[in-house]
């Protein structure tokens, strides 16, 4: 009789362990230690990206010296100055701020791009984008209450 | 890998028996229940394996169903080589390959018949659901399908043996090892359940039957004969 090595390789496979049974119990700890890095990791990547991006990141907050509301001309051309994050106005369009990279630009090269336009602006604040971001934060959530 | 070194390129038969030694000490002696034997046994044979009291013959099927480690030879089935298997991998042989029918029954007795009959799907990861329909199905093969909720002594002798039967293949197994499945068992009943060893190697199943009963001997395709552990010449398949 002619052997057939076919017919219960499915049984030698799950003896040999080529074939598992269920879920092994390495295999557990791996699917639970890879949720909980995804989960920890979901927690703290954003964190790290955010800090990363911002983290050479400056406010300059302008006004127009007769507190003329900022013409979008102005704005869209400082927005587009290398180094310059955005640039967006206030309610009332009288505030301009600006949110650079400090290691690119500063209050130093608005103020040329201003007096070439013939703009007289006021610098009211320079301060870090996150500690903005974070007052700004806390306002909301004062007023809120 | 494990499986390299376990499994046995060069095999022809299902089952192949390769200089097979099993020595005891016992007291001071050394006893040799199995002094040497080779033989082999293909896919859907019915073979009884013969000899007197204390021949070995129970010692050999006990090595063939990876309960008892050799002293020396190979034992090896579907190519894997039984005792290179760690023991996690031979546990995991049994429950796939071997189905075992021993004389004195070895029912549970608080367990039903069915809760008997499940009893080796336990370790195997089948849903309960599918385990208690398994368990129904080969009750019914056996004749038992009305017996299912009894104890096993509610039962007669010969039902005890067919809830055995009905255990040892629950779990499909390609081979059945029989160690004199009618030692307890009158002659009428005897040959019932001989009459349903022969159907289920009909079916496809490799039976392996250890006996000293010439009369039971008539129901399978080939004899073994053993002999002061040895395999008598000419008896074994050559």
């Amino acid at each position: 009789m002619i052997y057939n090595y076919e017919k219960y390789r499915d049984k030698r496979e799950k003896v040999l362990g080529v074939r598992k049974r269920g879920i092994s119990f390495g295999m557990m700890v791996l699917i639970v230690s890879g949720v909980i890095i995804l989960g920890l990791g979901g927690l703290a990547v954003p964190r790290a990206i955010a800090y990363l991006t911002t983290r050479n990141l400056d406010d300059a907050i302008y006004k127009m010296a007769d507190s003329k509301a900022w013409s979008q001309e102005v704005v869209t051309l400082i927005a587009n100055q290398p180094g310059v994050t955005r640039a967006l106005t206030d309610n009332h369009d009288t505030r301009l701020v600006v949110t650079f990279n400090r290691n690119e630009t500063g209050p130093e090269k608005f103020k040329n791009i201003f007096l070439t336009r013939r703009i007289t602006a006021d610098l009211l604040n320079r301060m870090d984008h996150r500690n903005r971001m974070s007052i700004l934060k806390k306002e909301a959530e004062f007023e809120a209450l | 890998m494990a499986s390299v070194q376990v499994q046995v390129e060069t095999v022809e038969h299902l089952i192949e028996v390769r200089g097979l030694q099993k020595h005891y000490q016992s007291g001071d002696t050394q006893v040799s229940a199995i002094k040497e034997m080779d033989f082999f046994i293909d896919d859907g044979e019915f073979v009884t394996i013969m000899g007197q009291s204390g021949s070995g013959k129970s010692t050999l099927l006990s090595i063939m169903g990876g309960l008892n480690h050799p002293s020396a030879g190979e034992m090896l089935v579907d190519t894997l080589d039984l005792y290179r298997l760690s023991s996690e991998q031979r546990a995991d042989f049994r429950s796939e390959y071997i189905g075992i029918i021993f004389q004195s029954f070895q029912l549970i007795p608080y367990l039903t018949v069915r809760e008997n009959v499940k009893m080796p799907m336990a370790i195997t990861g089948i849903s309960a659901k599918k385990q208690d329909e398994m368990a129904v199905a080969v009750l019914e093969r056996v004749g038992l399908s009305d017996k299912m909720d009894r104890l096993p002594d509610q039962l007669s002798g010969g039902e005890q043996e067919r809830v055995a039967i009905a255990r040892a293949i629950v779990n499909n197994p390609p081979i059945l090892l029989a160690d004199e499945p009618t030692g307890n068992l009158d002659s009428e009943t005897s040959e019932e359940i001989m009459k349903l060893l022969q159907e289920l190697n009909r079916d496809g199943q490799t039976v392996i039957m250890v006996t000293h009963n010439p009369d039971t001997s008539r129901y399978s395709k080939r004899i073994i004969t053993v002999r002061d552990g040895r395999c008598t010449v000419g008896a074994c398949a050559a």
